[in-house]
């Protein structure tokens, strides 16, 4: 091998050497002065010997070359490119060839699935910046008109560049959101969206696109995540997209709080679930943190809360509050336009005299009633709650996700976190902790008492922890849930984690079968935790979710939930309005916890006078019977309750898939417990007659009927607008550029960005074969000239001397 | 002396064009003679054998053939996609979906050899695949340039299928893959001409 690399070498040598021969030679004079003490008869001598030789050198090499290309490619070719490259390069810059050379080399391999923490040979980075392809402004006006929450978000994409684009860009909205209006303004005419089945809008937008038409597309990416594509935005133009989503409020621990997500933590896939046909990867397509971060964010909040304010506040941003009254306030971010690199939360409290037990609101819609309860449960509350059951035996296990996606401030949030936990244990519990990143490893072999010498183990073991490597969940929740342990111990796991996963599915199924008689609470950390999980992981674990978002409310938030998790809580709720045709969301109904409403969201034909409410507090059953006579008219509750039962009935279509998909159970088992039911026609005495396939087709075809009939986007169903009018011949067949506007790095997040996601990269597809061509033509037409002129000086001199 | 450092000049020159014109006739011919062992390759593949290595230090093997009938096109298609696997002709991406199976195949080619005709390509051009089990022929119903850092197969283009990916796996589907523009002199760009055929 090393001798066929030596005459390449030897040649790159050479040449480089010669470089500055050429550059001096260059000078006119002093060719003229060589000139002319040139004999002739040393010209024949150059044009047979050397040229013949030199000819023969080229043909050796080029066959050699070529035949053996096969064998030396792969060795051979890295090193004979890299020292021609770099003569090149050195010749080039002698004779001021003006084709630029770019001394980028892009490694070649072309197939990348890549995991979010692999490190990668990144060398297009830095140029990303300059890419301003399409760029995107957003502006959010949220109307909150008591727990409801009504929002309007114009996206305006603007087309930068000198071609026709079309311009796309993915985003989260809050997981309870319902998304029922699109709107595509462009000048001065509003086109106003309709709700299409999602194969048939994806067939119309792409027969608009490809026709010219401008046309845009609002459609459910996965889970929270949304995408909207405007295609057809000629050079310089702006379109503006508008659509409005509602969403229902958190309230808990007396608090109200609107949280909307702007990016999202990028997502680690197993390795084994990429290959999957059925696995969809998620969109990372994030800018690096060279790069400026754009699409700026404007948000504007109109609250009018129907009860007297306490206090009201922002954690995640400086926000500017107008108060109009009491209860109506008028609140902004104080910058301008914000940077959307984290989630924006607002809370609100309200007076507490002023803060009702129950609420009830309606609304008609096509003779159909839609009733919505809001309760505190007066067994919950703080005074009688807190000191009769000081002494539930329980087992803590405390699960933490040390992956790559919680570097930087997240962990240290979770550190925090943790400790926190571990200070409140009380002696008489018993705890364990497991981290996990793509292994999940435990503290102790089984769960010890929390006696002095353990608990400062753990806290050592805490402050030892570093973030990195992939997040797989499968073990540590298998580990956390069906750990062997005290039996008669009430098993409660904590789950701390950002949720950057995508394999969402399996993970709940796997709640679901390991779940037992133990709870999962899962604990939110980092500026932009995938929430849909960890509320959904939370509902399938019977526990709760808590939000996190600064290290300083860690210790208030963790406190809140060690003191609910010590105290009493409503299970096996039961809500019956006396109507059997009614239909309540949700279904079953989750355990409440000290400081936490219940939520029911009803449809009936006729609104009902009260409701019976039973539940066990603690294993005592008990029941109350709420007055549902006077309720207040509010828009929206429909639209709720079809949110409500379009989630259940996708969570039930998703279930049936995973006991095939994952093939570890069978489907019947796993929904039996608590999701399948949310259809009525989907009970278990009909689930086995129909093969999985059919149930299948039949909730997608229910969710579909339900989604039209409510205008909502589903995950089969996407609202779309076609510009019909628009001049369809200008774009006359021209290539249309496709823009995918990437998002920003959450704040704090350090992880390796990449701006290509998981998935299939394209391969490298071009050759430097005509550079190369160029290149030898002009050595060639160089050398040429520098013969004729040769000749014709030396012709001249001639001519003069004998003359 | 002077015309001395005249020769080593002009010999410079020459050298420097041989190499420059040697290395884009390399590039050139490997393809071509590539795809005449390749020829025999194929037709051993086609006779039943599995994965027949051209020659036999070859870490690739025909797949299928792509025939193109309006251009004229002919070419046997190999597995892999990586810069050395398509020196020599176009490349299956193997993580893509077999061609004729439900799923987009991907191929890949480079703008100035074997995919060099693409730039010829119209909407409703026949594309015919042919792997050694059977012939299956997709229309070309799309054609887009993108910005390769701003883009993953997965997600981009299977979209318009992933309303299917809820029930079924996607529909199936063909993408040929090469470097845009085509005329640009010197490999490494970030933009890709992509060509969508569907069944």
């Amino acid at each position: 091998m090393k001798a066929l690399m030596k005459p390449f070498m030897k040649r790159g040598r050479g040449a480089k050497q010669c470089a500055p021969y050429l550059i001096r030679n260059l000078d006119a004079d002093e060719i003229a002065n060589n000139l002319i003490d040139t004999l002739p008869q040393k010209r024949s001598s150059i044009t047979v010997t050397d040229l013949g030789v030199l000819v023969l050198l080229f043909v050796f090499w080029f066959m050699s070359e070529s035949v053996l290309a096969g064998v030396v490619a792969g060795v051979v070719e890295g090193v004979v490119e890299g020292v021609v490259e770099g003569v090149v390069e050195g010749v080039d810059a002698g004779v001021e060839v003006s084709v630029e050379a770019d001394s980028t080399e892009r490694p070649y391999s072309s197939l990348w699935l890549r995991s979010i923490d692999a490190a990668e040979p990144e060398t297009t980075d830095h140029e990303a910046s300059a890419y301003a392809a399409s760029t995107l402004e957003t502006t959010i006006s949220m109307t909150v008109s008591g727990p409801i929450l009504r929002a309007k978000v114009r996206q305006k994409f603007r087309n930068t560049t000198q071609l026709w684009s079309e311009g796309i860009y993915t985003f989260p909205l809050p997981e309870q959101a319902a998304v029922d209006r699109l709107r595509m303004v462009v000048g001065e005419r509003v086109i106003e969206g309709q709700i299409h089945e999602k194969q048939n809008a994806q067939r119309i937008y792409q027969k608009a696109r490809n026709e010219g038409k401008k046309t845009s597309l609002l459609s459910h990416h996965r889970t929270n995540v949304f995408t909207t594509s405007v295609a057809n935005i000629s050079p310089g133009e702006e379109v503006i997209i508008e659509f409005e989503y509602q969403q229902l409020l958190d309230f808990k621990d007396d608090r109200y709080a609107l949280r909307f997500p702007m990016v999202s933590t990028p997502q680690f896939t197993p390795p084994r679930m990429r290959l999957d046909p059925a696995f969809v990867a998620p969109h990372n397509n994030i800018r690096s943190d060279q790069e400026d971060p754009g699409n700026p964010v404007s948000i504007t909040v109109d609250l009018k809360a129907g009860f007297p304010i306490e206090t009201l506040t922002s954690t995640s941003h400086l926000v500017k509050k107008d108060k109009l009254s009491e209860a109506h306030y008028k609140v902004s971010l104080a910058g301008r336009a914000e940077v959307s690199n984290r989630d924006f939360v607002l809370s609100w409290k309200l007076k507490p005299s002023a803060d009702p037990m129950v609420r009830v609101l309606r609304e008609d819609v096509e003779g159909e009633s839609y009733g919505l309860l809001m309760l505190m449960p007066p067994q919950l509350s703080e005074e009688n709650g807190l000191e009769r059951n000081e002494r539930i035996n329980r087992e803590l296990i405390l699960v933490l996700d040390v992956s790559g996606s919680m570097q930087g401030e997240s962990i240290e949030q979770a550190r925090s976190a943790m400790l926190k936990a571990i200070s409140q244990l009380r002696s008489e519990d018993y705890f364990n902790i497991i981290y996990f990143n793509t292994r999940a490893r435990q503290l102790f072999p089984q769960s010890r008492p929390a006696a002095v010498g353990n608990l400062n183990f753990a806290r050592r073991s805490v402050l030892d922890q570093n973030a990195d490597g992939g997040t797989d969940m499968r073990p540590a929740l298998q580990m956390g849930l069906s750990a062997p342990g005290e039996s008669e111990r009430l098993r409660q796991v904590i789950f701390i984690t950002d949720g950057a996963v995508s394999n969402e599915a399996e993970l709940f199924s796997e709640i679901k079968m390991n779940l037992g008689d133990s709870r999962l609470f899962t604990i939110g950390i980092g500026s932009a935790p995938n929430s849909y999980f960890m509320r959904k992981a939370a509902l399938a674990g019977r526990g709760t979710f808590t939000y996190v978002s600064q290290t300083k409310d860690v210790s208030h938030k963790i406190n809140n939930l060690l003191r609910k998790l010590a105290s009493p809580s409503l299970t096996d709720l039961g809500f019956d309005i006396n109507d059997p045709s009614a239909s309540v969301l949700p279904q079953p109904m989750p355990d409440l916890y000290l400081g936490e409403p219940i939520y029911v969201a009803f449809k009936s034909s006729h609104f009902p006078k009260y409701a019976e409410l039973s539940g066990k507090l603690d294993g005592v059953p008990s029941s109350l019977r709420v007055s549902l006579q006077n309720p207040l008219r509010h828009d929206g509750v429909a639209v709720e309750w079809a949110r409500r039962k379009i989630s259940a009935l996708q969570e039930a279509y998703r279930d049936v898939g995973v006991g095939v998909g994952v093939g570890s159970y069978s489907g019947s088992d796993m929904g039996s417990e608590r999701d399948v039911d949310s259809g009525a026609s989907f009970g278990s005495g009909t689930e086995r007659a129909l093969s999985s396939k059919e149930r299948k087709q039949a909730i997608r075809n229910e969710i579909v009927d339900l989604a039209i009939s409510h205008h909502q986007v589903s995950k089969f169903t996407s609202l779309l607008t076609v510009d019909i009018d628009s001049e369809a011949s200008m774009r006359a067949g021209g290539l249309l550029k496709s823009h995918r506007i990437p998002a920003n790095r959450p704040k704090g997040w350090v992880g390796t960005s990449s701006s290509a996601s998981n998935g299939i990269r394209l391969a490298q597809t071009a050759t430097d074969a005509r550079y190369r061509l160029l290149m030898g033509c002009m050595f060639l037409l160089g050398g040429l000239l520098l013969w004729i002129g040769f000749h014709c000086v030396q012709g001249r001199t001639l001519c003069s001397r004998s003359c | 002396m002077l015309s001395f450092l005249l020769k080593m000049l002009m010999a410079v020159m020459i050298v420097c064009s041989a190499w420059q014109i040697g290395s884009a006739g390399k590039i050139y011919v490997k393809a071509w003679f590539a795809q005449q062992l390749l020829e025999h390759a194929w037709q051993r593949t086609q006779d039943g054998e599995r994965n027949v290595r051209p020659w036999p230090w070859a870490d690739t093997w025909p797949v299928s053939e792509l025939v193109v009938p309006r251009l004229g096109i002919r070419q046997i298609v190999l597995s892999g996609d990586s810069g050395r696997v398509l020196a020599f002709g176009p490349g299956h991406t193997e993580a893509s979906a077999v061609p004729g199976s439900s799923g987009m195949s991907v191929i890949s080619g480079h703008r100035d050899t074997s995919f060099s005709f693409l730039k010829d390509i119209q909407d409703g051009d026949l594309i015919e695949v042919n792997t050694p089990a059977d012939a299956f022929s997709y229309i070309v119903s799309e054609r887009t340039v993108v910005d390769q850092r701003y883009f993953s197969l997965n997600t981009h283009i299977n979209s318009q299928s992933e309303a299917l990916h809820g029930n079924q796996a996607y529909e199936a589907s063909l993408m040929l893959v090469t470097c845009y523009p085509f005329d640009a002199l010197k490999a490494g760009g970030d933009e890709r001409f992509l060509v969508l055929a569907t069944r």
